[in-house]
């Protein structure tokens, strides 16, 4: 099988024209867009954003994210101890939800991206298939993630009722949202034809 | 399906893109290296030390909520509630707030306060809606200790009152209680600070404390 790069041609992503491959960068003749070349470039770019995203995932999980106060009892709750209440409190459902939300996904993503990087840098030929596929998952499921961020600021801001029962954001949100939206630029910065580029 | 001619296809306009170093976004990493290492120095240096104190009953604690206070200033909280190995007490672990350290020092006093309602008065009411919380009366002493034997009841005297304290050898306590009024001329100048049968039980120790300036008054005679 051919790829468009053997060929020396590739298209616009704007209005899909199809034309030489440019030596350096290049704009399409037809509607004036910019044509990414299948370069390292979008490679750093990701490679920077995952790790940018690995090292804010831990303080995301360690630090408290809500901090609640429901008189006379006051609570603070990181992501995996919120989780841990819900499920003794007996919403199993819930707890699921919130795991699969705060912790799979956004660890599915690290993960997943961590590999395609790995691979298109070294510019594997394993199984460019299945590592489409991967892409095409993780692009999916990025925007299930904010869920905890949605909740805390929901809460936040309905439940105010002085000293009797009040919701604070805690430290772990900003770091938290940082993870989902790195993450989210990262897979948007990846550049799948690295996958099918040959060695 | 005919052979795709290359060269028959439009050329792109190439052109100098003004590229941005490609080494910029490695700032985007390095403040979130630095960021989440800044988190993690704050809630270092946040936390407080924590403490072990042993009491006879945990009547009114509750992890989490009941807290450590110093002048009615929350000082700390109550993490922890076990037994102690040969189930004979209660051990209490409290986290200090950062800067409180200082608080622990080995002759420091913890008590659990609770209502009381005695001759003295009326003390603790807050606790009764808010629950028990342990006091704290800070030592005098420099050396720090994270481990301490609380006192069952509140000590008479504080470090900082201002006074001094006499014993008094009597025939029999009366009805007298810790925080009974001392009185002068009708005028409370201070309090029975302690009060104890004494080793040899053929008589009753009483502590008081005459606050200042009142204290001056007490001669030998």
């Amino acid at each position: 099988m051919k790829t468009a790069a053997d060929l020396g041609v590739i298209s616009c992503p704007l209005c899909e024209l199809v034309m030489r491959s440019p030596d350096g960068d290049a704009d399409c003749p037809r509607c004036g867009g910019f044509l990414p070349r299948v370069s390292r470039r979008g490679l750093t770019r990701c490679w920077a954003l995952v790790i940018a995203a690995a090292a804010l995932y831990v303080p995301a999980n360690v630090l408290p994210m809500m901090n609640t106060e429901q008189f006379p009892i006051r609570r603070s709750d990181t992501i995996l101890s919120g989780i841990k209440f819900l499920w003794s409190e007996g919403s199993w459902e819930l707890a699921a939800l919130v795991f699969a939300a705060s912790i799979l996904v956004p660890l599915t993503k690290l993960i997943v991206l961590g590999f395609l990087l790995v691979t298109s840098s070294r510019r594997s030929t394993w199984r460019p298939r299945v590592r489409t596929k991967l892409y095409r998952a993780l692009e999916a499921i990025g925007h299930w993630s904010m869920l905890d961020v949605f909740v805390v600021s929901l809460l936040t801001a309905v439940v105010q009722l002085g000293r009797f029962a009040s919701v604070e954001p805690g430290p772990a949100v900003l770091p938290f949202a940082s993870v989902v939206v790195l993450t989210m630029l990262a897979s948007a910065s990846f550049d799948p034809r690295t996958i099918w580029v040959k060695s | 399906m005919s052979e795709i001619n290359v060269d028959e296809l439009p050329a792109p306009n190439v052109h100098r893109h003004k590229r941005g170093r490609p080494a910029a976004i490695w700032i985007v990493p390095l403040i979130a290296i630095a960021a989440a290492t800044a988190l993690a120095v704050r809630t270092y240096l946040r936390a407080g030390p924590t403490i072990k104190i042993k009491f006879e009953s945990a009547e009114g604690l509750t992890i989490g909520q009941s807290d450590v206070r110093y002048k009615n200033v929350p000082v700390g909280k109550i993490t922890d509630i076990d037994i102690s190995d040969d189930l004979d007490e209660i051990v209490v672990t409290a986290e200090l707030n950062r800067g409180f350290a200082k608080l622990a020092v080995e002759d420091t006093k913890f008590w659990v306060e609770r209502p009381r309602i005695g001759v003295g008065g009326v003390s603790g009411l807050g606790t009764l809606l808010n629950g028990a919380f342990i006091g704290v009366d800070v030592g005098a002493s420099k050396k720090s200790a994270d481990r301490f034997t609380g006192l069952e009841k509140p000590p008479g005297i504080l470090r900082d009152q201002r006074g001094s304290a006499f014993r008094l050898i009597a025939q029999d306590g009366g009805s007298l209680a810790i925080k009974s009024p001392v009185y002068m001329r009708r005028e409370q100048v201070g309090s029975i600070s302690d009060i104890a049968l004494a080793a040899d039980g053929k008589s009753v120790e009483i502590e008081v404390f005459i606050d200042s300036p009142y204290d001056h008054v007490i001669t030998d005679q």
